[in-house]
């Protein structure tokens, strides 16, 4: 065995204790020096911090209920962003959607209203409970309050059975469709067309109230909500 | 989960584990050359042991499972706080604790010991700790560092000439080495 092979074999580890690395060990004085340090050196390691003190600690079930629980989502942290980013999008594409979604509702309701111009005028004439409660019927809507209704008709909102009623307010007639197939989680008021409207939301259903007047459609709407409801 | 088989876990992992506790701090302590850093991680490396001790199947190697665990901790810390590089020259008696620690009979010599030791750079420290210290076979060392064995046993060579070059016993022997890689 040649010299330096002893040696990188002993230096990566003196335990090595193969026949021919023990009898070079034997036959080379200056070698057998070499394995000296190389294992005195090892003592010196193996002792270094033997006598370290370990400090002592508490289990560590006790130090987990002693930490306050992290707010994590077990995700890594790019994961998260990742997450967070998509979210965002999510939001910002169902945002998107409901608005123009509701932006073509609104405009086919004016163009409903604007084609049932001749009904829309204040009028004394009342329409009986009996004939109000048929349209509403054919929606499933009921009445559940008087309402002071001049006409009422079914008609089609987006293909959809719309009850149309024209309610007369203080400030005016009022056109109110009662719309069973749509869903809004809060009201929504609009001006279009030199129309004042809003669109109500009420329980899984909802109302679009226009008028030319803020407060006919205030007045209507409160009207609406108070005056009609859903079959459960 | 019921009393009960809470408290059977907590055995099992006082049986496995805690023996183990001086040996995963002075492997922290080799690693980080800090005693505060050396018991952070220790702390660390049991409570994160606590909370995956269902993985830990054979429970004869609890101490590598530890010191694997503990070498994670030691560069999640590091990664986390960015410690500052520990100026050998500043570690004095009175600033590291760690050296302090000496019994009066051979201290200076000691402290020579182990001030070559923490000088010696971290991947010849590391794999020195795990043979010497924890009694590892190069195909352990390589099998936990995740190298070849010829790399660790290079590795060892030179952690080995450098301390004994060091401890003025002799030349530094893998600088040829360290030369004909160049």
């Amino acid at each position: 065995m040649q010299h330096a092979e002893f040696r990188r074999l002993f230096g990566a580890d003196p335990r090595r204790a193969e026949p021919e690395v023990l009898e070079h060990r034997r036959g080379c004085a200056e070698c057998a020096r070499y394995a000296d340090d190389l294992e005195k050196i090892d003592r010196l390691v193996g002792g270094a911090f033997a006598d370290v003190p370990v400090p002592p600690a508490p289990p560590p079930w006790e130090i987990e209920a002693q930490r306050p629980a992290r707010v994590r989502l077990g995700l890594p942290r790019w994961n998260a962003l990742a997450a967070t980013v998509l979210l965002t999008l999510f939001v910002a594409l169902i945002w998107t959607a409901t608005a123009r979604d509701r932006a073509t509702l609104i405009a086919d309701i004016l163009k409903h209203a604007e084609k049932e111009r001749s009904v829309f005028v204040a009028s004394s004439k009342r329409v009986e409970n009996p004939k109000i409660e048929a349209a509403l019927k054919k929606a499933g809507a009921e009445l559940i309050a008087d309402l002071p209704v001049s006409i009422a008709r079914v008609c089609k909102v987006r293909g959809n059975v719309a009850p149309h009623l024209i309610i007369q307010t203080r400030d005016g007639a009022v056109h109110v469709m009662v719309l069973s197939e749509e869903r809004f989680w809060r009201s929504h008021s609009f001006v279009q067309d030199g129309y004042q409207g809003k669109l109500v939301p009420q329980g899984k259903h909802a109302f679009a109230v226009i008028g030319t007047s803020e407060a006919a459609v205030e007045e209507a709407a409160e009207l609406a909500k108070k005056g009609i409801d859903w079959q459960k | 989960m019921s009393g009960v088989s809470v408290n059977a876990r907590q055995q099992r992992f006082l049986a496995l584990c805690e023996p183990c506790r001086a040996d995963v701090f002075r492997f922290a302590l080799w690693l980080a050359r800090s005693r505060t850093v050396a018991e952070e991680v220790m702390q660390e490396t049991f409570l994160r042991a606590w909370k995956s001790l269902d993985s830990l199947k054979d429970g004869d190697s609890a101490k590598s499972w530890l010191l694997t665990i503990a070498r994670r901790e030691h560069a999640r810390l590091y990664e986390r706080k960015r410690h500052p590089t520990v100026n050998i020259d500043e570690l004095t008696a009175a600033e590291s604790p760690a050296l302090a620690e000496s019994p009066e009979r051979d201290a200076d010599d000691l402290r020579d010991v182990r001030r070559a030791i923490l000088e010696l750079e971290d991947e010849h420290r590391e794999a020195l700790v795990l043979q010497v210290v924890m009694g590892y076979s190069t195909q352990e060392i390589a099998h936990e560092l995740g190298l070849n064995e010829g790399a660790v046993s290079t590795r060892l060579f030179r952690a080995r000439n450098r301390l004994r070059a060091r401890l003025g016993l002799g030349p530094d022997e893998s600088k040829e080495d360290d030369d004909a890689a160049r």
